[in-house]
Order: structure tokens, then sequence, then C-alpha cells
């Protein structure tokens, strides 16, 4: 992350402030939105606000929804479609379309939201590229979708149903050949996490994404326990 | 509620947070369960009109099942992280549809709005800092940031229901801000 385009720390965090307050408007609030998807640290000081506002949340009073919400809710999560003959078709496919994977990923991450405004002419580092990686198993059943983004070391995971005891962990295994744990993940869910800071230089083209089933105590771990149920190459979008 | 009954609801809410991390949908319906009253009143208050806080109360949960993994216990409580979801996704909803002009005249005589009682008896200690620092602020400052806080108003709707120009505004809430965070950080 870039230094000579963060703004002076007192107008970062004042900022960060009316945001979580919600008085920001306009070009500010576009700043704001901007900043809370490509910088961790205004994201954590309108985390900082939030917590200190936070007890005000008293003062509202409970209010019964009505049922369809939490119909809406079911509704919109992500669909069980791995068993769906359309969707196996198309992931056994050999040519898998930008499409499917911005689809299966919502979408949200692989392009920049058009309603951000142009970056300010003082960034001088060029965006890098994203990188991603599908893995699928023997059968070529998906089992996983990864998006990576260095800028913001987002790393965003869409994992399918995988069939077999234990949980799911995730390893990145770079140039020494070393499976390095990127945590358990999540079946049947999209999901973002940043990866610890020496992880991130070994998320490049070319490095491996492996998943393997693990126990669920002692995660992170320190090595796989068993072989890995599915692998594939970091690639540049 | 007793602090050990605020204690146990919020470690089980963490939990089930980490289980909706996991992908657990059984958590999930238990965290709706358990806030979505909550949540709804905060939607409520900022969108009263039709079924727009319904739309915003699916969404907010619909984020909570995606960013469930954000959460962490140790920076935030459960429900102030899953309230300010709700809040901040109303808050995009009235940015991008506007306020109804109902709503905004409804509004017509924006009384000094004084936060709820935080420094009673079962108040955790959050909740005492900050009814203590809110005191220390001018009423001028307090009372904006308060309905601000609430009712999602924005510089422009605050200057204008207070007659004062943008500038003076951002000063109150501003400078309001700082004190508090002083005063919050120092009491920490």
């Amino acid at each position: 992350m870039s230094d000579d385009r963060t703004p002076h720390p007192l107008a970062h965090d004042t900022l960060a402030g009316e945001f979580a307050l919600g008085v920001t408007e306009g070009e500010e609030r576009a700043e704001a939105l901007r900043l809370m998807a490509s910088d961790r640290r205004f994201a954590e000081a309108v985390e900082r606000w939030q917590v200190r506002l936070g007890p005000l949340y008293a003062g509202i009073v409970p209010v019964d929804p009505p049922g369809r919400v939490w119909t809406g809710v079911t509704r919109a999560l992500p669909a069980n479609d791995v068993g769906s003959p359309a969707a196996l078709r198309a992931w056994r496919g050999a040519a898998v379309g930008l499409g499917l994977i911005a689809a299966s990923l919502g979408g949200v991450l692989l392009v920049r939201p058009v309603s951000q405004p142009s970056p300010p002419a003082t960034i001088v580092t060029a965006p890098r590229p994203t990188l991603i990686a599908q893995l699928a198993d023997a059968d070529g059943l998906p089992l996983m979708v990864a998006s990576y983004d260095p800028d913001t070391a987002l790393l965003r995971i869409r994992t399918e149903a995988a069939a077999g005891k234990g949980e799911p962990e995730l390893w990145v295994i770079g140039a020494d050949a070393t499976p390095r744990s990127l945590g358990l993940l999540p079946r049947n869910a999209v999901g973002d996490r940043t990866p610890d800071p020496a992880l991130r230089p070994l998320l490049v083209a070319g490095s491996t994404l492996a998943l393997t089933l693990e126990p669920r105590d002692g995660a992170p771990h320190v090595s796989p326990s068993t072989a890995p149920i599915a692998t594939a190459r970091l690639t540049l979008l | 509620m007793a602090t050990t009954d605020t204690a146990t609801a919020r470690a089980a809410l963490s939990d089930d947070l980490a289980r909706v991390a996991a992908g657990d949908r059984g958590a999930l319906k238990r965290v709706y369960d358990a806030t979505s009253a909550k949540l709804f009143g905060v939607c409520r208050r900022i969108l009263p009109d039709g079924t727009a806080a319904e739309d915003a109360l699916q969404d907010a949960y619909i984020k909570v099942w995606k960013n469930a993994a954000r959460f962490d216990a140790n920076r935030a409580s459960p429900i102030t992280w899953l309230c300010a979801i709700a809040r901040n996704t109303a808050l995009d909803a009235l940015r991008a549809g506007g306020r109804s002009g109902a709503a905004y005249d409804a509004l017509a005589e924006l009384a000094l709005i004084e936060p709820p009682p935080l420094l009673s008896d079962d108040a955790g200690p959050e909740a005492q800092s900050l009814g203590r620092c809110l005191d220390q602020l001018e009423a001028n400052q307090r009372g904006v940031i308060v309905a601000a806080f609430y009712e999602g108003f924005s510089y422009s709707e605050l200057a204008t229901k207070r007659n004062v120009p943008l500038g003076t505004m951002k000063s109150w809430i501003r400078r309001g801000l700082a004190s508090l965070k002083g005063c919050l950080d120092d009491v920490r």
C-alpha cells in the first residue's frame, strides 16, 4: 500500500468519524467509500468510531420485522447449485468464461464499482492485476474459486460443498514448495479475508493454492495432514 | 438486563457469528432471531416510509452472511457490529433514494434530541463513558451528533434544519467528534 496517497492522519480520522456518524454526502462520501474499499487503516479508523458511538444503539426501540424479510434472506443466500446439471456442464467446459467467474464471486471484486470517482492524480503506482484460481476435484466438480487483489490484499473465496470428513483448509505453495496455511474455509459460502502480511508475497502468479480437509482443532495448521483434494495455480485474470 | 445475561448473550452471539463465517445457516437464523428487531428498529429510524426499511434489513443480513469472517470479537461487540451494518445499509439506501418529502417535513422542527440514559445502573462501562463524554459537549454539538446518528441526517440537511451555514454545522460536528474522541480515548 503506497503511503504517498494517504491523506494526513488527522484529516483521515475526521473523515472516518464523519462517515461512521453518517453525515458525509456527495464527493466526501464517495471518497470515504473508496477509502473503505482500498485503505485498511481508514476502514479500521471507521470501525473505531463505530465502537465509540455503539452504545447509542441502546436508544433504538426494537421493532419486529415482517416474516417475509427472513424468507428473502434465505432466498438470497448463495445457492447450493453444485449439483445442478447446467452448473456442472459450465464448469467442466474447457473454457470458463470471465462472466462465470464474476458471477460465482458475486461480480463484486473483479471490477471497480462504477460510482467511484477516478483516483487523484497523485497516485504513482499502477494497480496490480487481480489473480484467480479455480480448484476442482478429480471429477472436475468445482470446489473453490479464489480471487486475490494484491493492491488491497483482499482474498475473496467462494467454496462449494466438499465431501469428506473435516474442515476445508486453504494452503499457498510458493517457490520453496512449502505449503503455508491461509486458514479454514466455510463450505458453501463467499467470504473475504486479508492474508497475513508474511504470506502476501507468496500470492503471485504461478504459486499454487491447495485445499485439504483437516480437523478443526489447531487451525491454522503448520502443515497439511493429508494430500490435497484439489490444487490450482494462481493466474492473472 | 443483568450483566451476566448480557455477557452470556454477547458470547453466544459472537460464537454464532463465527459459525456463520463457517457457512452455518442455522447460526445465521439464530443471529437473526436474536437481533432482527433491534436492526429493524435501526433501519426504520432512517427509512420510516414504505418497505424500504425491510429491504435494507434483508440486505443487511445478507451482508452479515457474506462478511461474518470479518467480525473480530476483540475489536467490537457483536451487536454494535451488526447494528452498524444495518445502519450503513439503510444510509446507503437513503442517500441513493433521497429522503421523501413527507419524512422531511415531519421533522420540520429539529429539537435537540437527547441521547438515551446511558448512565443507568446496568449500562456497561462503554455506555457510561460515552454518556459522560456526551455530557461534556456543548448542547449544539451533542444535539446534532445524536440526531445524525439516529435519523441519518447529512451535513446539508442538518444545516438547513438548524438554519446555520454548512461550515458552521461541519464545525459543530467535527469539534464534537474530536472532543468525544479525546474524552473516550482518555477514559481508556
